[in-house]
Parts: structure tokens; sequence; C-alpha cells
């Protein structure tokens, strides 16, 4: 089912850069593709107001198929200014983006929540 | 023999790190040391977190019986890589630290692999970091040594990774301990990184992207698992986007196989890391930063990193099964 567009849409795909597509839903962002270094700016900017307002920010990883170092301190980032005020959401990670979610200790953040199915409607 | 429950020599006080080796030859002298370590450790109400070879855990768990229940024993210690094992006792230590223990007793035995030069030297190089990484924690840490299978190299060493050896009466200061940076230097000067075979395949980047697709290709073509392929590209990338935040515009990446492993160098001709025990840690995510070599150690069965003037070398292994 199509989500509806709600103004943000990023998409990045250049040679020798990580292809990224950051989309506004109506419950949050999708993200799909490969979030690095490269790129990870263009997630702190789509994400900057819904973190700004607090309260719960989903971000729905089943596109996501690589994120590294920089990418976890973007999430972690996120993570301690929602702490207090808000929650942030990772949905769906694929096996292996779970997996480096768990080794940065994410989840281990009183504000992070990992999602590991999809949630019924 | 029983070693007395209040004799100073055997319970170290204080608020900071104690850590000791152990050298055992038997199943019987295992326990003389570690039975009454837990016991005791229980009896001061103080957590107690044990994480040996799977062996070790048993004899221990059928010894202390229904207290063993007690005991915090570390999930698939066995599995363990340095970081990983370093990451347990920190996690463990600040819980206990957060519910009001003011004093607690780690058991661990480092898991010596038997096909690796380079996994033995990390494993020793973790020995002495904790020295290091765990100094301003109220810990008694003790590790056992199986004198009976370990190699001769491995026990020497305890004594230098290891203020303290022995137990009980038997124990006292080690006149062979070095301060882990002197150590981390010793075992450079003598663990050289071995010469790549003549097959190895060497390209230049400057873009942590290339690097990635090259690493992956190279990867799969040497047969490893996907979730290897990951953990190879993973690492690569981090350790280039290194060199290229701090080093060089160029990193050389070079490839070759090994009977057990993969292996993926990346070099830079940037001053070099201060640091010998470089991504040992994880870091706290409350803090956040300085992931990229920690996740490395983490997703790569061995990483070995040496650091000059003229450049930063970091060889990353991951195992073919």
């Amino acid at each position: 089912v199509p989500e509806e567009h709600l103004g943000i849409n990023v998409d990045v795909s250049e040679l020798g850069e990580s292809s990224l597509s950051v989309e506004e839903t109506s419950y949050g962002f999708r993200i799909a593709g490969e979030l690095t270094e490269s790129n990870a700016y263009l997630l702190a900017a789509a994400t900057e107001d819904s973190v700004a307002r607090g309260g719960e920010l989903i971000l729905d990883l089943a596109g996501l198929s690589y994120l590294d170092a920089a990418a976890l301190h973007l999430l972690t980032e996120i993570g301690n200014r929602l702490d207090g005020r808000g929650r942030l959401i990772l949905r769906c990670p694929d096996p292996w983006v779970r997996k480096v979610i768990g080794i940065a200790g994410l989840e281990h953040l009183g504000s992070v929540q990992v999602v590991e199915m999809e949630m019924s409607a | 023999m029983k070693p007395r429950a209040n004799d100073p020599p055997q319970t170290p006080a204080g608020d900071r790190l104690v850590h000791d080796a152990f050298v055992y030859s038997s199943p019987g002298e295992f326990l003389s040391a570690t039975l009454p370590f837990v016991r005791e450790g229980l009896a001061l109400q103080e957590p107690v977190l044990a994480a040996p070879t799977s062996t070790n855990s048993a004899l221990l768990q059928r010894e202390l019986g229904e207290e063993s229940a007690r005991v915090d024993w570390a999930e698939n210690a066995e599995q363990h890589k340095p970081v990983e094992r370093l990451a347990v006792f920190q996690r463990y230590i600040a819980e206990q630290v957060d519910r009001g223990a003011t004093r607690l007793r780690l058991l661990g035995e480092p898991v010596w692999p038997a096909d690796s030069a380079a996994g033995v030297a990390e494993w020793k190089r973790y020995e002495s970091f904790l020295n290091v990484a765990l100094a301003p924690h109220p810990v008694w840490l003790v590790c056992p040594y199986d004198a009976g299978h370990l190699s001769e190299g491995i026990v020497a060493d305890a004594c230098r990774t290891h203020p303290t050896m022995g137990y009980g009466h038997e124990r006292r200061a080690s006149p062979d301990y070095v301060e882990p940076a002197d150590f981390a230097r010793l075992l450079d000067r003598a663990e050289k990184l071995p010469a790549p075979p003549p097959g190895a395949i060497e390209r230049c980047f400057d873009a942590a992207a290339d690097v990635r697709h090259f690493v992956v290709d190279q990867a799969r073509a040497a047969g490893l698992r996907a979730e290897k392929i990951e953990g190879a590209k993973l690492a690569a990338s981090e350790v280039a986007t290194n060199a290229f935040r701090h080093a060089s515009s160029l990193a050389r990446v070079r490839t070759w196989l090994l009977r057990h492993a993969f292996v993926c160098e990346v070099s830079d001709t940037g001053s070099g890391i201060e640091n010998p025990f470089v991504g040992y840690v994880t870091p706290d995510p409350a803090r956040g930063g300085g992931w990229g070599l920690s996740i490395a150690r983490h997703v790569c069965d061995v990483v070995e990193v040496r650091a000059g003037p003229a450049g930063t070398t970091v060889r990353l292994h991951l195992n073919l099964s």
C-alpha cells in the first residue's frame, strides 16, 4: 500500500557515493539504501523538525541495507536529543542492520526502541 | 589447601581494579582458586560474573550446586572476541554499580584461538588493556590460565599483563608486569605483520563507497559467508573512512586468503594512531561517537592495528567457516 508523501523526499545516487532515499510518510520516515558518512546529513536535515518537536519518531528501516559508524552516531544523537521528551523507534531493520544497531547498544538508551516486525496498522 | 576467608593477601580491598592471573594445570587446581573466589564473593553479597571456558564452567557449576544460580554466567563466553568480552564486563560493572554494588568479582578466561597467531596476540593485548579500561572500577578480576593446554608464550605473557599472580597464600605481585602501553609496543615488535602472499590483490582508493564495492567482490570470490561479507564491507569501509578523514586522501587496500581466513588490509600514510588499544572499548551510546574501529573489531574475527609515523596499517581477518 503506497504511503502518502508528506513533502520531504530525498533521493541521492551518485557515482562513488552511497544511494539513499528518505521519504516522509504518515507515521514518520521510510529510509532505503545505504546510510553512511557521505549522506547521513540528509537524514539529519529531514528529521530535524520532528526531533526538535519531540514525541515519537518512527524510522522504517526495512529498505535499509547498510549503515556505518556515522549513521550510528546520528541515530544515537537523535535518541539522546529525544531523551525525556520522546522516543526514536527503529522499525524492521534487516538482520545485518539489526546486528550493527545491537553492537552499538542503541537500545540501551531508554529513548530508543527497536521493533523487529511489521506493526499492524 | 583451603585459604582462610579474611586473609589479607587473599582478599584485596580498595575501590580500584585488582587484576590477577592464576595458572593451573589440573581441574582440581582450577577449582582450588576459583571456587573460594566465587563463594567468598557470594558470601560478601558481591555481584559475581563468570566467563570461563565451557569445560570449566560445567566444573564450577557442579561444585557450586545451588549457589551456581547466584552467579551471573556470561552468555556465549566461548565465542567472545576481546572487544565483546570487554563490552560484557563494562556493561555488567555499570549495571551493578548503578544498583549500589561497591565491590564486584569477575572471572574471565580469554578465548585463545588454536589456529591464529594474530588472534592470540590480540587476546594478550586485551589482557594488558584491561588494566587501563577497568582501572577506575571496584573490581577483582581473576583470569585463570591453563598451563596444561596453553602455549608457553601465552602463560609467560600472563605475568606481563597481570599486576598480580596466584591465589590465596600464593598471591603476590608479578615482577614481570609491564605497563600496558609498553606491553603493546613489545607485542608490536614481537608480532611483526607477515608479508602478504604473492597472490595478494592491491588497489588504491579515494572514496569509501569504492572500497566497499571492491571488498565485497573480493570477499565473495573468497567464498565468505554472507554475514562475513557484510562484516568485511563494514569494517574496511570504517577503516578507510578513518584514513580519509584523519590521514591521507588515498587508502591502499590489499586482500588475500589464508588457510582459515580472508584478510583485508587497509593502509594510509598519515601520522599514525597514538592509542595502542584503539577500538577495544565499545562507546557508550549515551555519549556517542568513535564507533569506527570498535565496530570493525566486533564484526571481524581478528583486527590488527600497526601505527607509526609513516602511516597506519589495519588488517581485518574474517574466518572462512
